[in-house]
């Protein structure tokens, strides 16, 4: 079985995207999204000025992110190595797009699923050369069997001067550049204008790096066409839903362990997380693009991907609340103090898997690594005993006194664990990459600054404050005032900081 | 292991089994027949293979045809958009009459038949009360070999006119002068050097198969030079990049020269057999006798002041990186590939010598027509004969070629407007034909006047596959069909070999293999387009219905006499008899010529074309010839029809000497015997004499992109690449006037101005601005005119001018495309031709494209795409170049010396005055 790749020479493109348009009318790919494209770079003051082409497409990476996150395995592995996919099979999540380093990935307008170069895998079942390889004026493009020594591509990829996309990276991918410098093979080197010579600017990432009028040598973007990002405002309102929805019910259920029988933690906490997986739910359905088929992950599971596992967090999350809700409604107390501790390890499940979600985004370098579980479940024991708090005084209940302080302990501890998280992660720490330096930077002081120094740390810092001043007994305001602004604050901070994960992570150049 | 073919096997081009890509990875099976053509969107006549889905009669996609010599199964983005074409909401499906004011935008569908009539009758009225002179045929890129002209030809009518002095005529004419040729043709894949002072690894005259062949000649070696004050494709991939200030190349190119004959580096035996060495010694040095040698130390004095320390002074480029690069075309030795098309002779005065003097090298290194070196477009370029040849027309037609310009290379084209307002004729009936001269030519709105004014057009026909700003202004706007929807021949001299390419209509063709009986192209065309071949014929019935004009005849049907050609006759005759080796070819398949043509769609006429000059004159010619020995010419009735080479009669150059002219008699003859050698001449756009504190630049405005062609390729796979085209400035230009990338900049030329956005960068010269030749196309209805690709304006006058005004850019629409609602840029790019006035060289009549230009900061209130020109001025500047001319007529009476040719010959006798 061929194991199918593929090499350009840079040497020989001349930048005509005759490539470009023979993918779109081979695939009949709409106006908006590209299978492939050039990117072109000019460098270096004159006369010593230089522009250079980049083709890109997919990978077919040999270890694909996108397969492995895709969670009803509408994108597959071929035999032949190449990484292609079911249409019919696909929900339209855009976790493929999260996964992807490259940028290969987007959704079809007209389809509503996901797209991405196949190598023009029904043209190779007919022995034809893909259309790009075919029309190509210079022969730049070459395609061919990496397991067949003889052939011109595995040669290339045999020969140290070949680079790849991202190596760092660790998926394998299959297609290899000669004559590519670090300017174009790496997204993050080169400056993206706000105009292009032959057009404007479109989904421009918005942590770019920017032109420097003072250093007019630095590689620059001349075009480049990438795709619209996966995710923004709805999955910050997932992170907060779902936080709550998980919060709730951990905080109801710590409290029973630490004896609250009030109404507080055996109903209406509960129900309250119920209302809000059912929400996160309903948030995660009508999101997806194809929201008729999102059934399809359960029946059609891929075990890898963290979507599919989190699916199943989220309705074991729901079935639990249910059954503590009725064991509460029906009197069967001693029902929940059997159902404390599913609860809580189902909580923390449903919590937590979406940091490994995020992890397996591998294309964002701010999502990387497990800390962000960690991050999340703090956020969420906030969120929880935030609303908490908000449901006992609005709802009227009364809990003890020891409950009270129990849930300040929570929010305020939960609130300066994550403040310090945050601080560490945003303002101490050495970024590793330059992808991680620029999303921080975009973080610190580009487009999401305002949303992080004044809701993020300055909102949590008031609620913090806030829930210090109530636990010290202040008399310039009611306490309970002070509770409510701890946990309005500690709410908004939370939001806050979800909204800047989600858009920083995603904002950095991928092309 | 698989041998992957780049394109299905012709074995299965009738019946190709392909996978649907869009419903992959099921396995949906689609029928196809492959029928072959030829791409339409420029004038490389690359081959092309359209898919026709059989189920559903559609042209699915299209590929380049790997039978094909020339572009060799590959094709650029242009070519691949053409089902882009066939399917624009915005194309022009049936024809269209004026109703109401010309340009007012009124129009109502009629029938062919009506247009026929009409424009028949009064074409016929006009050729029987003697007016022939007023009726035009104005073709853009013509895309076809012939087939228009022999129309005109059959009506006796001299009136064809092209765009060519507004492309390439300063480099045709440098090129003619040498070697009577009109262009060259050079084999860049096997040359060892190749200098370019085009970008024809982007654009170019031939840029598909021209771009393969130079990376193919790289790749195997070749050192590629390029000279261009911009960064453009081309110098990016250049070896060696010498951005000479514009108008300067001449010094440049002089200064290797003299390297090549100071270091020994050129061919002696070749400039001593193939130069007419003798006749500039007898000409320019009385002093000397005619020896070969003395040739040489001429050369060495003509030029002894070009060194590279000159030219590195006069040019801005590095004197070793001249030096380098003069020794590397040394070196190639016979193995020197060069092409010069549009952005130096195109932009300055005198680019003509410009082209001479980069010939120069290519006779210096022996490079004429070898392998690996440059060869000429007669030899490569095949056009073969049609069943008949009307007499060529009775008179001389003063709108193509006024008597100021008797060596204009090809027709004034662009000075019409002003030839009309100075009442030098008038037009009855003028085609515009695939030609959009309101947006193509310099000071369009001149064009906008002269279209608009019922006293100098009468009838305005436009023959167009979609809206232009000239078709707006057209009294008939007549759909004809794009490259897979019309029957044409069409060959170009791609590289050393001749090759004969064929485009059809291929939905009939489809059509006609499912046993259907088609009697014309527009019946499987969309809507009621029609194809031109067959609507010259029906026309020239309306013109002559019975035959009494002695018009008919040549598109009369041989097999059914009374009833006009049919394509079949037509094309089928012509591969019949005219095309050698294609009968015998289609025979061994077991085809008729005109079915193996159709089913192939190219025949290689002749491969490895090589010095075609040194073909042995054959006996016929040489009857009754005699040999004049001291010039080594063979002579037959009064004129050298070759030359004596070894003691063997050949052909030699199709020049008055029969050999390379470096010494042009010609020029000395009518007038310009200071440019009778080829010699430096700075630009009219000199940047010693422009005044940076002023803000003035020198703009060069006609680059072009890979992506796009103007008139015909304003599709949205295209633009959603390439849509704007910002003002370029050095950065160390823009810090001096204070403007960023983006910032709205004014740009005022002598006759108006134009606002646009600023795009600082390091890839262009100081002092020098550059904006590409595509972009900035508008429309005057919302709705009719390319809405992907134009702005909606208003024009509105002022005073002697008028002042355009974007309403709005591109906008998304709703149609029958649901990728028409996915537009989502709005700048279209600004229309900077309006603002430039005619520049026609005194000499080429090319217009001189570089603008002296005054650069400002955008005030407020300009907005994006303001434009403003005053025709009043545009005339003025027309008297001043028309001034510099030395009118005709030359020796003998003649308006233009025999020997250059036109497009359309007409009589020998209206050659003289």
């Amino acid at each position: 079985m061929p194991n199918y790749g593929f090499a350009i020479d840079l040497r020989k493109c001349i930048g005509c995207h005759a490539c470009t348009i023979a993918c779109k009318a081979e695939h009949q790919i709409p106006v908006g999204v590209n299978r492939c494209w050039v990117k072109t770079v000019e460098e270096g003051t004159f006369p010593a000025t230089r522009r250079l082409f980049f083709p890109v497409l997919c990978n077919q990476c040999g270890d694909a992110p996108c397969v492995s996150i895709c969670p009803t395995n509408a994108l597959f592995k071929r035999r032949d190595g190449i990484v292609d996919l079911h249409g019919d099979s696909c929900i339209g999540c855009r976790a493929c797009m999260v996964a992807c380093p490259y940028d290969q990935l987007f959704i079809d307008p007209n389809t509503h699923t996901a797209e991405k170069c196949n190598f023009c895998a029904n043209r190779v079942e007919n022995e034809l050369l893909p259309a790009c390889v075919s029309v190509c004026p210079t022969e730049c493009r070459i395609f061919g069997d990496l397991d067949d020594p003889t052939s011109a591509v595995a040669r290339i990829a045999a020969d140290a001067a070949a680079d790849v996309r991202k190596p760092e990276k660790g998926t394998a991918p299959k297609v290899f550049y000669l004559g590519a410098s670090a300017s174009v093979l790496e997204p993050e080197a080169a400056v993206r204008p706000f105009i292009y010579k032959e057009g404007q600017v479109r989904l421009r990432p918005l942590g770019s790096p920017s032109p420097d009028p003072s250093r007019p040598g630095d590689a620059r973007v001349d075009y480049d066409t990438p795709h619209a990002k996966p995710w923004g405002l709805d999955m910050a309102i997932y992170l907060l839903t779902k936080g709550i929805g998980t919060g709730t019910l951990l905080v109801s259920a710590v409290l029973r362990l630490l004896g609250d029988r009030s109404t507080l933690s055996g109903l209406a906490g509960p129900a309250i997380s119920l209302l809000f997986i059912v929400a996160t739910a309903a948030i995660l359905v009508v999101d997806l693009e194809r929201p008729e088929r999102f059934y399809y992950i359960l029946i059609r599971p891929n075990w890898r991907s963290w979507m599919v596992w989190g699916t199943y967090f989220l309705i074991g999350h729901g079935a639990i609340g249910t059954l503590w809700i009725a064991a509460s409604w029906f009197g069967f107390t001693g029902a929940l103090d059997v159902l404390v501790w599913p609860a809580i390890a189902m909580s923390i499940l449903a919590t937590c898997y979406t940091g490994f979600l995020f992890a397996q985004g591998l294309a964002r370098d701010l999502w990387q690594g497990p800390q962000s579980a960690v991050a999340l479940l703090v956020q969420a024991v906030a969120e929880g005993a935030a609303v908490l708090l908000l449901v006992e005084r609005f709802g009227s209940l009364t809990i003890a006194g020891a409950s009270t302080l129990t849930l300040e302990w929570a929010l305020g501890g939960a609130v300066a664990a994550h403040l310090a998280f945050v601080i560490v992660e945003n303002l101490i720490l050495r970024s590793a990459t330059r992808h991680h330096a620029l999303a921080v930077s975009a973080i610190r002081r580009g487009p999401f600054a305002r949303q992080f120094w004044g809701g993020a740390l300055a909102c949590g810092a008031i609620a913090l404050l806030a829930v210090a001043a109530a636990g010290a007994g202040t008399e310039v305001v009611s306490r309970s005032g002070l509770l409510l602004a701890g946990a309005v604050f500690a709410l908004v901070s939370s939001f806050a900081w979800e909204w800047v994960w989600v858009e920083a992570g995603q904002s950095v150049p991928l092309s | 292991m698989t041998m992957f073919k780049t394109h299905p096997d012709p074995s299965q081009w009738d019946d190709f089994i392909d996978y649907e890509s869009t419903s992959w990875p099921r396995k949906d099976r689609r029928h196809y027949w492959i029928i072959p053509s030829v791409c339409f969107n420029c004038e490389s006549a690359c081959g092309i293979l359209a898919y026709v889905d059989k189920e559903q009669l559609t042209v699915r996609k299209i590929e380049g045809n790997p039978l094909h010599p020339g572009s060799r199964g590959r094709t650029c983005a242009k070519g691949v958009v053409t089902p882009n074409q066939l399917e624009d909401p915005d194309r022009i499906l049936y024809p269209l009459k004026r109703d109401g004011e010309r340009g007012s935008g009124k129009w109502t569908q009629v029938s062919w038949e009506e247009a026929l009539d009409e424009i028949g009758g009064r074409i016929r009225k006009a050729i029987v009360e003697n007016r022939r002179h007023e009726i035009m045929y104005h073709v853009g890129r013509p895309g076809e070999d012939g087939y228009a002209n022999r129309v005109l030809q059959a009506w006796g009518v001299d009136g064809h006119n092209s765009h060519t002095n507004v492309c390439s005529s300063s480099a045709r004419l440098g090129h003619f002068l040498w070697c009577g040729d009109d262009r060259p043709s050079p084999d860049y894949a096997n040359a060892r050097t190749i200098l370019l002072l085009s970008s024809h690894l982007e654009t170019g005259h031939y840029f598909n198969p021209h771009a393969q062949r130079i990376i193919e000649g790289q790749s195997n070696g070749a050192t590629l030079i390029v000279i261009d004050p911009r960064l453009s494709n081309t110098s990016a991939k250049a070896d060696v990049w010498l951005p000479a200030y514009s108008g300067t190349e001449g010094a440049l190119l002089l200064a290797m020269v003299k390297i090549l004959l100071d270091d020994d580096l050129y061919d002696r035996e070749f400039v001593r057999t193939w130069v007419d060495w003798r006749g500039y010694l007898h000409a320019e040095r009385p002093d000397l006798a005619i020896t070969f040698d003395h040739f040489i130390a001429a050369l060495k004095d003509l030029y002894a002041t070009f060194t590279p320390e000159f030219a590195a002074e006069e040019t801005g480029v590095d004197a070793a990186q001249i030096v380098e690069a003069a020794r590397a075309i040394g070196r190639a030795r016979g193995t020197f590939s060069t092409h010069n098309w549009r952005s130096a002779a195109a932009g300055n005065l005198w680019g003509w010598q410009i082209t001479r003097c980069l010939y120069l090298l290519v006779v210096l290194t022996g490079s004429v027509g070898t392998k690996g070196g440059v060869g000429l477009h007669l030899s490569n370029k095949f056009v073969p004969k049609p069943p008949t040849t009307p007499a060529p027309a009775e008179y001389w037609n003063e709108l193509l070629f006024p008597r100021e310009y008797p060596l204009a290379h090809f027709e004034m084209s662009f000075l019409l407007p002003h030839l009309l307002k100075e009442n030098r004729g008038k037009l009855d009936v003028y085609f515009t034909r695939v030609y959009n001269p309101v947006w193509t030519n310099p000071d369009g709105f001149s064009w906008m006047e002269m279209l608009t004014d019922p006293e100098k057009i009468g009838l305005h026909v436009a023959l167009t596959p979609t809206w232009s700003e000239t078709a707006w202004f057209a009294d008939y706007v007549l759909p004809m069909g794009l490259g897979t929807e019309r029957h044409d021949t069409m060959s170009q001299e791609t590289h050393a070999a001749q090759w004969l390419g064929f485009r059809q209509p291929v939905l009939r063709v489809a059509r006609e293999k499912r046993g259907e009986t088609i009697r014309a192209t527009y019946e499987a065309n969309p809507g009621e387009v029609w194809e031109e071949s067959e609507f010259w014929a029906a026309l020239t019935w309306r013109i002559d219905p019975d035959g009494a004009l002695g018009i008919r005849k040549h598109f009369e049907s041989p097999n059914e006499p009374g009833t006009p050609v049919t394509m079949d006759e037509y094309y089928g005759w012509m591969f019949e008899h005219s095309v050698p080796g294609l009968p015998e070819a289609a025979a061994r398949e077991q085809l008729t010529p005109l079915a193996y043509m159709r089913k192939y769609g190219v025949f290689k006429v002749k491969d490895n074309v090589y010095t075609p000059y040194e073909a042995p004159l054959s006996n016929d010619a040489l009857a009754g010839a005699t040999i004049d020995d001291a010039q080594a010419l063979v002579i037959k009735d009064g004129k050298a029809i070759g030359l004596v080479v070894d003691g063997v009669a050949v052909s030699g150059f199709t020049t008055p000497s029969r050999r390379l002219e470096f010494f042009s008699q010609t020029l000395v003859d009518w007038g310009w015997p200071e440019h009778a050698v080829p010699r430096y001449v700075p630009g009219h756009v000199h940047w010693r004499d422009l005044k940076p504190q002023d803000g003035e630049f020198d703009l060069l405005p006609n680059f072009r992109l890979p992506t796009l062609v103007h008139t015909r390729s304003p599709v949205k796979w295209l633009y959603e690449i390439s849509h704007d085209n910002p003002l370029w400035i050095a950065t160390a230009d823009a810090r001096r006037y204070g403007v960023a990338t983006g910032d709205l900049v004014k740009v005022r030329t002598r006759i108006g101005y134009f606002v646009t956005r600023a795009w600082v960068t390091e890839g262009i010269r100081p002092g020098v601005l550059g904006m590409s030749h595509h972009l900035g196309r508008w429309r005057l209805h919302e709705e009719k005119g390319n809405r992907n690709a134009s702005a909606l304006v208003t024009i509105d006058r002022q005073g002697t001018g008028y002042k355009v005004t974007q309403v709005h850019g591109a906008q998304p629409f709703t149609s029958s495309d649901p990728d028409s609602a996915r537009i989502w840029w709005s700048d279209v790019g600004v229309h900077q031709n309006l603002t430039f006035p005619v520049q026609p060289d005194p000499v080429s009549g090319m217009h001189c494209w570089h603008q002296r230009v005054t650069l400002e900061r955008a005030e407020p209130g300009d907005r994006y795409g303001d434009i403003f020109v005053d025709t009043a001025k545009s005339h003025e500047v027309y008297k001043e170049w028309l001034a510099m001319t030395r009118p005709a007529p030359g020796p003998g009476g003649l308006r233009r010396p025999l020997w250059f040719d036109r497009p359309m010959r007409p009589a020998p006798a209206v050659y003289t005055l």
